[in-house]
């Protein structure tokens, strides 16, 4: 009797007399392939044809902490005419989730080894376990330049979160520190070690506040939100010599000039409409907070399956609920099966939140998808410029 | 249960009742010549599980299907047997043997084991006490073969395989037992038999580590003939569950004249749930469930039941829970007996009572004002919400008694907005909308219009596809608002053209403040 493969053929896209797709008015980002895994539950392959399908012309992918299912799609989509924008999904250990997509190429490097550094070792230094990524909001804005960020806001908008902010108390220097004038936060890891001497240099300086001075320590410190704000309004033109963290637990609406602070290349707040009872009021209240804090939403579905459909397999996006629990999986699932790839007319009929949404997606994918294309590109090539080696050359950045 | 089993002195009578089944059917039918059997059904249709003398003359045996045995006695009267009823009967006849010995033990199907160390000189001496058992047994109409031994197993294989009233003393061997008399299961049985090995004396001969090797792998005593063997000879010790009596409180009061007023009853009920009261403290115990039977004058039996929400054996609560049930009681020519019995109790500590008088009138407590409402409402009328797990309204609690305790795990409520409100039933409304997917404008509802002057939704929820069935429409929850102020939460059942039924339905679920 012949056996049956274990593992199925791995099926591929079909698209050699297909014209290119027109310009389409909406890009979706933030898309999750199967390779976030409990997560997404939909392959490259059937993404890219339903999203061809659907008349897109492009396509973002962001699993979850990893890289991992950038290939697929990246070969399906250039099979069907598609351009993939290649990004990824940075959940951080605050609780908060931003959709990451590098501009160039020095960017994705700098994206790769923020998921490689949050795998490879938990945030106190040690061996990280398996399957686990630790990224801390600190190691995103070491990481961030030249990566457009977009916040994708949390289902409570009014949820606490702790995070490590810059204190408004400034330490005592005894003399004058002459510092570059470059932005404190180019991610690269000469900065990132000049500014640990920064922080060595001011536990010396000033040893009464040293309990306070350590960038992730959670101290019992506690200023009013004003206060901070001012104080960061004040400093953030100039020049900060010495930069002291201290944990503040903030809502969400709050917590956004900080945010805005640390990471100079977030411009978006991800809106998405879900069929949650009241979205359109949060739509607008998102909306309204982008537009205060110089921000804008952007429309995205967050689809973790390409399709509707398929029941049981669209709605495992956290676990099976036939085998867990006994059948009681109950609020592990999604409420519906909304977060799908959709067609424009269906995205148009549910928002009313105006055009900004759409208009902010289609004109920011252009750079990032152009930069992405080089770094899947320039890997075979045989000679690499300033007579680096091929592995020196990927480590560039 | 100090002594072990090697010690010497233990005495254990085994009680085989050779066919309880029949003669507990004869005990309560009577005693017929015809062939008669009693049946147990089995995956390939009914076999016979007992059977009288005269169908064991007729040739029927017991374990062979019913339509082999038609064929043998085709006049074989049958009944389906009680395996329930005759294991309950055992337990009693268990408590009755303990006349014989402080303790005893059931040994099912049909068998008992009594512990006689010591008190076969009350008898006679163990003739005489296995004399008075035999006799005892006959005059319940119940066939018995009985063994004295110094363990339950040597008792046990006498009884059995013996001579009929076996003593059996510590010296004396028992090799020309059958293997069988071990206790062993058929397949361990079927294993000695191939071997050769078909008397006790025969596994003496073995080497001890030969049989240890082959059954290795059987840690199960009915399995191991070697673990059998030691227990029947007293090497390892058997440990038996002995069967304690759980009397039932019960309190009763027969009166001198018959009562037809609800004073003097209320009176008789006073002091009866003051005797019960007393009893349950001397048990340490309180009712959860208690029964009032009445017997009148011509009778007939008036019954009430009461069931507490938490263990109580306070008389005066007690009392008064009971009067709202009597009401409608018809006494007749009058009642001559009153009984109050407790079926369900729980443990319940004694309490020291307050120094001060005024300490005690601080309230009510939660279970009494249970209690109370539970007396006056109905039962059931009282449940407290259980959150669960689940996106559907309707399914997102569960109801459990007002005092069941509360999960280990406690976490925030899910969902999203919910109306104070929820219609046990959603009921359908006819809802006029400008698109089939769009918000309503207009609905009727019990025979009256709103109109809808703002509305916020949809909130969508699926239905669980892995309960329920294929056909199953998903749902649009909308917060809606009519013209007088009013805010319900109705729903579109399914989408137009999702392919699972017609036009949609719409459904009124719940009332929001």
């Amino acid at each position: 009797v012949p056996e049956a493969p274990l593992t199925p053929e791995r099926r591929r896209a079909e698209g050699g007399a297909l014209p290119p797709p027109t310009r389409a008015p909406f890009v979706e980002l933030g898309l999750v392939s199967c390779f976030s895994f409990l997560r997404g539950a939909s392959d490259a392959v059937d993404l890219a044809t339903t999203a061809r399908a659907l008349g897109y012309d492009a396509l973002g992918i962001a699993d979850a902490n990893t890289m991992a299912g950038v290939v697929r799609l990246h070969g399906e989509a250039k099979t069907l005419g598609l351009t993939p924008v290649i990004g990824c999904r940075i959940e951080t250990t605050e609780g908060l989730a931003f959709l990451a997509y590098p501009r160039s190429r020095a960017a994705y490097g700098r994206l790769c080894r923020l998921i490689s550094a949050g795998r490879m070792g938990k945030l106190d230094g040690e061996w990280q376990d398996k399957g686990i990524c630790d990224i801390s909001l600190a190691m995103l804005a070491d990481h961030a330049e030249g990566v457009a960020l977009v916040l994708i806001p949390p289902t409570d908008l009014a949820a606490q979160f702790t995070v490590a902010v810059e204190s408004n108390v400034v330490p005592f220097v005894s003399r004058p520190r002459v510092l570059p004038s470059a932005s404190p936060r180019t991610g690269s890891a000469a900065e990132g070690r000049r500014r640990e001497e920064e922080r060595d240099t001011s536990h010396e300086d000033t040893k009464t506040q040293s309990d306070r001075a350590a960038p992730q320590a959670f101290s019992p410190v506690s200023t009013s939100p004003r206060a901070l704000d001012s104080e960061l309004k004040a400093a953030v033109p100039q020049t900060k010599p010495l930069r002291v963290f201290v944990s503040s637990c903030e809502s969400f609406s709050n917590l956004l000039p900080h945010l805005i602070q640390q990471l100079p290349t977030l411009r978006h707040i991800a809106a998405a409409y879900l069929y949650s009872g009241d979205d359109l009021a949060r739509i607008a209240e998102l909306d309204d907070l982008a537009r205060s804090h110089g921000l804008s939403i952007l429309a995205t579905n967050l689809p973790l399956y390409h399709a509707p459909a398929a029941p049981s397999a669209a709605r495992c996006d956290d676990r099976d609920p036939a085998q867990d629990h006994g059948g009681r999986a109950g609020h592990l699932l999604e409420a519906n099966a909304e977060r799908h790839l959709k067609a424009r007319r269906r995205w148009h009929g549910c928002s009313r939140a105006g055009p900004t949404r759409s208009r902010g997606a289609r004109r920011w994918r252009m750079p990032a998808s152009s930069a992405l294309m080089n770094c899947a590109m320039n890997i075979p090539q045989e000679v690499y410029p300033d007579g680096l080696h091929a592995q020196e050359h990927l480590e560039v950045g | 249960m100090k002594q072990t089993a090697s010690s010497p002195g233990r005495r254990i009578l085994a009680i085989w009742l050779t066919a309880l089944a029949i003669d507990r059917w004869q005990l309560a039918e009577g005693i017929s010549p015809a062939p008669f059997a009693l049946l147990s059904e089995s995956a390939h249709g009914p076999r016979i599980a007992a059977i009288n003398a005269a169908a064991r003359s007729a040739g029927v045996q017991p374990g062979a299907m019913l339509t082999d045995a038609r064929a043998l006695c085709p006049d074989l009267a049958v009944h389906p047997g009680d395996p329930a009823g005759d294991r309950a009967f055992l337990e009693k006849l268990a408590l009755w043997a303990q006349r014989w010995g402080p303790w005893s033990a059931l040994d099912p199907p049909d068998g008992l084991l009594v512990d006689v160390t010591g008190v076969a000189h009350l008898f006679g001496g163990e003739r005489g006490l296995l004399n008075d058992a035999a006799a005892r047994l006959a005059v319940r109409g119940l066939s018995a073969r009985l063994a004295i031994a110094p363990t339950a197993g040597a008792a046990w294989a006498l009884a059995h395989y013996g001579p009929g009233r076996a003593v059996h003393d510590p010296g004396d061997g028992l090799d020309q037992l059958p293997v069988a008399a071990l206790r062993l299961d058929p397949a361990t049985l079927l294993v000695l038999r191939r071997l050769g090995l078909k008397r006790v004396g025969d596994l003496s001969g073995v080497a001890r580590d030969a049989l240890a090797r082959r059954f290795r792998s059987t840690r199960a005593p009915g399995a191991n003939p070697l673990i059998r063997l030691d227990q029947l000879l007293g090497k390892v010790p058997e440990p038996l569950l002995p069967v304690l009596a759980a009397e039932m409180p019960l309190v009763q009061r027969r009166l001198m004249e018959p009562i037809r007023h609800r004073s003097l009853l209320d009176q008789v009920l006073d002091d009866l749930t003051a005797d019960m009261a007393r009893l349950l403290e001397g048990q340490a115990k309180g009712a959860r469930r208690l029964d009032l039977a009445l017997w009148k004058v011509d009778g007939e039996v008036l019954s009430r039941r009461l069931e507490l929400a938490a263990a109580s054996r306070d008389a005066a609560h007690i009392a008064r829970l009971f009067a709202g049930k009597l009401d409608d009681l018809d006494a007749g020519f009058g009642i001559e007996l009153a009984r109050l019995s407790a079926p369900w109790c729980e443990p319940l500590a004694l309490s020291q009572a307050d120094f001060e008088r005024a300490a005690e009138a601080h309230g009510t407590a939660l279970s009494a004002c249970i209690d109370r409402l539970n007396a006056r409402l109905g039962e059931d009328a009282i449940r407290r919400p259980q959150p669960f797990a689940s996106h559907l309204p309707e399914r997102a609690q569960r109801w459990l008694p007002p005092l069941a305790p509360e999960s280990a795990s406690q976490n925030e409520l899910a969902f999203h907005a919910r109306p104070l409100k929820l219609l046990d039933r959603a009921e359908p409304i006819a809802v006029l909308y400008a698109s089939p997917d769009g918000l309503p404008r207009r609905f009727r509802w019990r025979g009256e219009v709103h109109e809808i002057s703002r509305a916020e939704g949809p909130e969508r929820i699926a239905p669980e596809w892995w309960r329920e069935r294929g056909h199953v429409r998903l749902r649009d929850y909308y917060r809606i608002e009519d013209g007088q102020g009013r805010r319900y939460w109705i729903y579109r059942a399914g989408l137009a053209g999702d392919g699972r039924g017609g036009v949609p339905e719409w459904f009124l679920q719940g009332l929001c403040a």
